[in-house]
């Protein structure tokens, strides 16, 4: 990530927010694909199920991916980051999965759980900060 | 930061999640009442749109013999009709459609105007059912009819038919009435197709002729003398070779004028007028029990003008002279230079039924777009 490193400390900031909603929305994009692909290659009698990438383990990495790019967006305070933004994801995931549940759509709910422990795991394990900062 | 912090962090978000998730779904959810409102309008939706796509396959199985209702009768009835299951709704209480129009067909606002552009005999019904759904009338309409002008640089053909010598009931005056009409067109810069005492086969290879020629031409003319029937709605030319022993013969020996001028109004932006003097006395083919004297009323497709000798279901004189009534009148009045073909058809009816008594009344029915002059 030294492209990261090399930007303005400023410009960090700013970007940090659109960074990590991306990374939440291009590992869901790219998930769907890839679990179309490993599905398409994997043995159709035993393979996974479509379902479990798509409700299990999209929304999990997407989670922990959300929390981990704001981190590394982050010139510096990289925990209080971690904090803030995993915060943030969770209230929204959990909000999400309220309205779900309120409407019986419970394969939602599912993705939201997944992306709770997603998003919990990259709290649990910050990144350090930068050397320099120091 | 202790250990604890993550753990804090969690449990603080989990819980304001639920508590924004709580407060969210309260005010976003509707009322009992809402609930309700919601699945009849939904139930609606689907009924008119199912209705609609009935609609569009019953024109693909019988494009000539399709009859539809107006968008807004579907909806009427799609109303009235439609079943919705509220298991919980008091008998005493009724519910009150709120929906409207543009909000019925949203969902199916695509089949909706592959249904508005299908075709029609009742073209005085599209401009009701565009603004129906939104639609703007001439965004919807790629290829209108060209406006006229009378401008001598477009290019008009026609063809004149005049059949006398039927096997059983000859008739005197079509010959001459097909001749004096070809030679009013020919002065008045048409190229003229002429066939007289035409058989199926002639009838049918010569309107296929002016139909071609029609693409290369700016306005086109079919001017037809002879007998013609009206059977289950649509009207025929009947060729001077039919021998109707019963009702199938009459589609089947017959030409479909009727489908021929709708053919004509949504394949091409053409503009096209017919002139039938057709339904003479002696309707050797009333016999038969769908089958009416006198020619039906004909709606003009967009684009186009129809001129019939007499008004639906009246018989039409051959008359005693060289010409029919109508086709003398017509002469007379279309020679007059600068008249609006819709002023030499009014003026036509009025010299026809003076001179029968009121026995025969000449009609028209116009959907052309500008003014057009047989001599400016």
């Amino acid at each position: 990530m030294d492209f990261v490193n090399k930007l303005p400390n400023f410009l960090r900031w700013f970007l940090l927010p659109f960074a990590s909603i991306i990374a939440w929305w291009l590992v869901n994009f790219l998930g769907e694909y890839a679990a179309k692909l490993i599905i398409f290659i994997s043995n159709p009698t035993g393979g996974w199920s479509e379902n479990f990438f798509i409700y299990l383990l999209n929304p999990g990495i997407s989670g922990y991916c959300a929390v981990y790019v704001a981190m590394l967006f982050a010139p510096s305070k990289r925990l209080y980051v971690a904090y803030v933004s995993g915060f943030i994801w969770i209230a929204f995931t959990v909000a999400a999965g309220v309205l779900a549940a309120a409407t019986n759509s419970w394969p939602a709910v599912l993705a939201c759980v997944a992306t709770l422990v997603g998003c919990a795991i990259a709290i649990y394990e910050p990144l350090p900060d930068d050397r320099n900062e120091y | 930061m202790n250990n604890k912090a993550p753990l804090y962090i969690l449990l603080g978000a989990i819980f304001f999640g639920i508590v924004a998730g709580i407060f969210v779904y309260v005010s976003i959810k509707p009322s009992k009442i809402e609930s309700e409102q919601l699945l009849i309008n939904s139930t609606i939706r689907a009924e008119v749109c199912k209705r609609i796509k009935s609609e569009v396959s019953r024109f693909k199985q019988s494009p000539d013999t399709f009859k539809r209702g107006t968008l807004q009768n579907i909806i009427n009835e799609a109303r009235e009709s439609v079943k919705v299951d509220l298991p919980q709704l008091p008998l005493e209480r009724s519910i009150q459609f709120k929906d409207n129009k543009n909000l019925i067909i949203s969902e199916c606002r695509d089949l909706a105007r592959g249904w508005i552009k299908i075709p029609s005999n009742f073209p005085e019904f599209y401009d009701d059912e565009i603004k129906e759904v939104g639609l703007d009338t001439i965004s919807n309409s790629s290829n209108p009819p060209k406006a006229l002008n009378g401008n001598s640089s477009q290019t008009k053909v026609a063809l004149v038919i005049g059949n006398s010598s039927y096997a059983s009931k000859p008739l005197k005056n079509p010959i001459n009435d097909a001749d004096d009409v070809s030679e009013l067109l020919k002065n008045a810069g048409f190229k003229v197709t002429k066939l007289k005492n035409a058989d199926i086969f002639d009838l049918k290879a010569s309107i296929k002729n002016f139909e071609e020629n029609l693409t290369k031409s700016d306005i086109g003319l079919i001017f037809y003398s002879g007998h013609g029937i009206e059977f289950k709605g649509s009207n025929y030319l009947i060729p001077v070779d039919a021998q109707l022993r019963n009702e199938q013969d009459i589609p089947r020996q017959g030409y479909d004028i009727s489908a021929f001028s709708a053919k004509i109004s949504r394949s091409s932006n053409k503009t096209l007028i017919l002139i039938l003097d057709a339904c003479r006395n002696n309707p050797v083919f009333s016999q038969y029990r769908s089958a009416k004297e006198g020619l039906n009323q004909m709606m003009a497709p967009s684009g186009t003008i129809i001129a019939f000798s007499a008004a639906p279901g009246q018989l039409a004189s051959d008359g005693n002279g060289r010409n029919s009534p109508y086709t003398a009148a017509l002469l007379s009045q279309a020679k007059l230079p600068n008249k609006k073909i819709e002023d030499v058809l009014k003026d036509t009816s009025k010299k026809v039924s003076d001179e029968t008594g009121g026995r025969q009344i000449p009609w028209y029915n116009s959907s052309l777009v500008g003014d057009f002059y047989f001599y400016k």
